[in-house]
């Protein structure tokens, strides 16, 4: 195409050149255009001479040819083709030479020119080891940042993927609960001997796509397949020839031409749905009747595939593995369709879903409740003097609370019963001690000097101790040296207390 | 690495053709079918060199004064077996006339001519044969009965289309 390897004859390229047609000379103008680097200097010399001396005698330009050394031939010859565009191409050299204003240039058209190809394959490939290490690199820096950037995108994706099954999952329950109430199916279940699931497939099943095979339309020769089932049927190879062969009986016998192409096959329990394209036919053996969609679904298949492995269609020789590729598209084709009678979700199932919904609301509540009452009676515990609840616990409507208890403060069982929790489910272990509360402190006194009634004993809130009145001077000795010995007392105010002698 | 190529089985009714393919390979589809649209197809996997090629056989109904053979059957073939009945002379003049129809329509394509019969060769007319034996082709003699030479006959078939490619 365009010049030959190597350095070619000047000679020769000038016969090319004087014999080229006008719509080729774009070849000889980029070898030209090499050459100018090597002869850069002498060209133009040689094509001054040859525009002055041109410039005097016009007609016989062609004349002074031979005159001529013969290596400067094809320059002289390229100045004077060129002649008065030197210096345009002077001016585009430049602009060529000139870096940053060629990447200017260059990412002007850029963009359109990316956009123009963009559907290409090449172009495909030529990207995507770019992208794939621009990926890597990033995720490699810094893959926190990486994960943020992609966050928003995966969660919508996520959020579909989980409504999705979600939708499935309802509509499954629905179909299940609505199917293994079916009696009639059950008998008829019972009486065929089949399992009853099989019994219920055969009732609900619309269609299901069981085999996709993808043929070369050439050669009939089966390029890849996949099954509903799992692993590969062996006779993928020999339905997709026999359907080639009726596809050319049908337009030989008939002398339909082309344009009448084979749609449906009936094949035992299956139909044949057919999509062709130039190179490339699919065929889904489907039990049922599809819905209209599916069609759809084959043809955007067959469609894709014949623009992605266009290429290697049209070159094909029998080697298949190029065409594993086509397994995630073929995949998709598998589809299958259950009848659901009712859009309308099963009422039996709305009723189970909403007394389960009541059940978990109400426990929820009542967890709530009780979780408040037990916070109120530890809260009162806490404010009662004489009482220190050292671990409480609730769990499995069971309570749990221990802590220190002084023998004056108040019952916690008494309390519990204000607090509407049974006492019976709580399990308490109370350790006793002394407290140092006044007032516990004043009860204590009280109860343990058996003051006579002529003697008054109270504890102000500093816990200073205060004798009031007057006693036998043999219970005021004990009872004065009782009280200083006991821990909490803080002083002993006797100012207004008198001790007397008793006989 | 296994490749798939289709190859037809050519020639007159009668010569063996459905006889050479069913001594070792599997089909699934009716005689009914078979009939119907002329072609029966079946699958051999044969072990060539390193790999496994997968035939896929196109055994083409006969051609005799009601029934030619459909040229489309072998169109995305890489290659044929031209079958002869040297019992029956006439089979000859039919093999020379397919063989033209063949290049004429498809193009040229490997191909091995098949002396079928081999175990009736007292009866076989060698006077007419010379009329193959001119033309420079390949030949192998080969029988259906004794299954003499078959599995030869695809696998030298086999190695001409992997030569050719
Ligand atoms: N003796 C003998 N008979 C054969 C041989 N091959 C085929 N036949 C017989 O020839 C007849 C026609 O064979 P068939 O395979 O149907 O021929 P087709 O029309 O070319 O398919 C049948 O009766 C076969 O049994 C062979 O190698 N030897
Ligand atoms: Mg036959």
């Amino acid at each position: 195409m365009a010049s030959t390897s190597g350095k070619p004859s000047k000679t020769s390229q000038k016969d090319k050149i004087s014999s080229e047609t006008p719509q080729s000379m774009a070849n000889p103008k980029k070898a030209a255009q090499d050459s100018f680097k090597d002869v850069a200097s002498n060209t133009i010399d040689t094509n001054g001479d040859a525009r002055s001396s041109g410039s005097d005698n016009t007609s016989t330009k062609h004349l002074e040819v031979p005159e001529i050394a013969a290596e400067d031939q094809f320059d002289f010859l390229v100045g004077l083709l060129t002649g008065s565009q030197q210096e345009e191409i002077e001016e585009i050299k430049e602009k060529i030479d000139d870096l940053p204003l060629f990447v200017d240039r260059l990412s002007e058209a850029l963009p359109e020119a990316i956009i123009k190809r963009g559907d290409d394959r090449l172009m495909i490939q030529a990207f995507t080891p770019v992208v794939q290490k621009t990926l890597d690199a990033a995720t490699q820096g810094d893959p926190d940042e990486f994960a943020r950037r992609l966050l928003p995108s995966i969660r919508r994706s996520i959020r579909m993927i989980v409504e999705e099954t979600v939708d499935k999952v309802v509509t499954q329950l629905n179909y299940s609960l609505e199917h293994s109430l079916n009696i009639r199916w059950r008998i008829e279940a019972l009486q065929s001997g089949r399992p009853f699931s099989e019994v219920v497939l055969a009732h609900t099943l619309k269609y299901r796509v069981e085999q996709v095979l993808l043929i070369h339309k050439e050669t009939g020769l089966l390029l890849n397949q996949v099954n509903h089932e799992e692993g590969s049927s062996e006779d993928g190879d020999l339905i997709s020839s026999m359907l080639s062969a009726i596809q050319s009986f049908i337009q030989d016998s008939f002398k339909v031409g082309n344009q009448s192409q084979l749609e449906n096959v009936r094949m035992g329990d299956f139909e044949l749905f057919i999509e062709q394209e130039k190179d490339v036919v699919i065929a889904a053996a489907v039990r049922g009747v599809p819905t209209a969609d599916l069609e759809h679904v084959l043809e955007d298949a067959t469609n894709y595939l014949q623009l992605v492995f266009d290429k290697e269609l049209k070159s094909f020789d029998g080697d298949t593995s190029v065409f594993e590729d086509t397994e995630d598209t073929l995949r998709a084709c598998l589809k299958s369709d259950f009848e659901v009678p009712s859009k309308k979700p099963n009422p039996i199932l709305i009723a189970a879903l909403s007394a389960l919904g009541l059940f978990i609301v109400l426990s929820l509540g009542f967890n709530i409740y009780r979780g408040q009452q037990w916070r109120g009676y530890i809260n009162t515990l806490k404010s009662e003097a004489g009482i220190m609840v050292t671990q409480e616990n609730r769990r499995g409507g069971r309570y749990e609370i221990s802590g220190l208890r002084d023998s004056y403060a108040k019952d916690p069982t008494e309390l519990l019963k204000l607090h509407n929790i049974n006492p019976q489910k709580v399990t308490a272990k109370w350790e006793g001690y002394a407290a140092t509360d006044p007032i516990l402190l004043e009860q204590r006194l009280k109860a343990t000097l058996k003051a006579p009634a002529t003697a008054l004993i109270s504890v102000d809130s500093n816990r200073n101790v205060i004798f009031k009145g007057y006693a036998c001077e043999n219970w005021s000795s004990i009872a004065l040296t009782l009280t200083r010995m006991l821990p909490g007392v803080n002083q002993v105010d006797t100012s207004a207390f008198e001790s007397v002698q008793c006989n | 690495m296994s490749q798939k190529k289709k190859i037809c089985m050519v020639g007159s009714y009668g010569v063996g053709k459905t006889s050479l393919v069913a001594r070792y390979v599997r089909g699934i589809f009716s005689e009914k079918y078979f009939s119907t649209i002329g072609v029966k197809i079946d699958q051999k996997s044969v072990e060539y060199k390193d790999s496994l090629v997968t035939l896929i056989l196109w055994d083409l109904y006969g051609e005799d004064q009601k029934q030619q053979v459909h040229m489309s059957y072998l169109k995305g073939a890489s290659g044929y077996l031209l079958i002869v009945d040297p019992t029956r002379p006439e089979t000859v003049d039919v093999t020379i006339m397919l063989q033209e129809r063949i290049t004429e329509s498809v193009g040229e394509l490997p191909f091995i001519v098949i002396f079928n019969k081999k175990d009736l060769k007292d009866e076989w007319d060698m006077e007419a044969l010379k009329k193959i034996e001119d033309k420079g082709w390949t030949i192998l003699e080969t029988s259906a009965k004794t299954g003499e030479s078959v599995e030869e006959a695809f696998y030298k078939l086999t190695d001409a289309i992997i030569d050719s490619d």
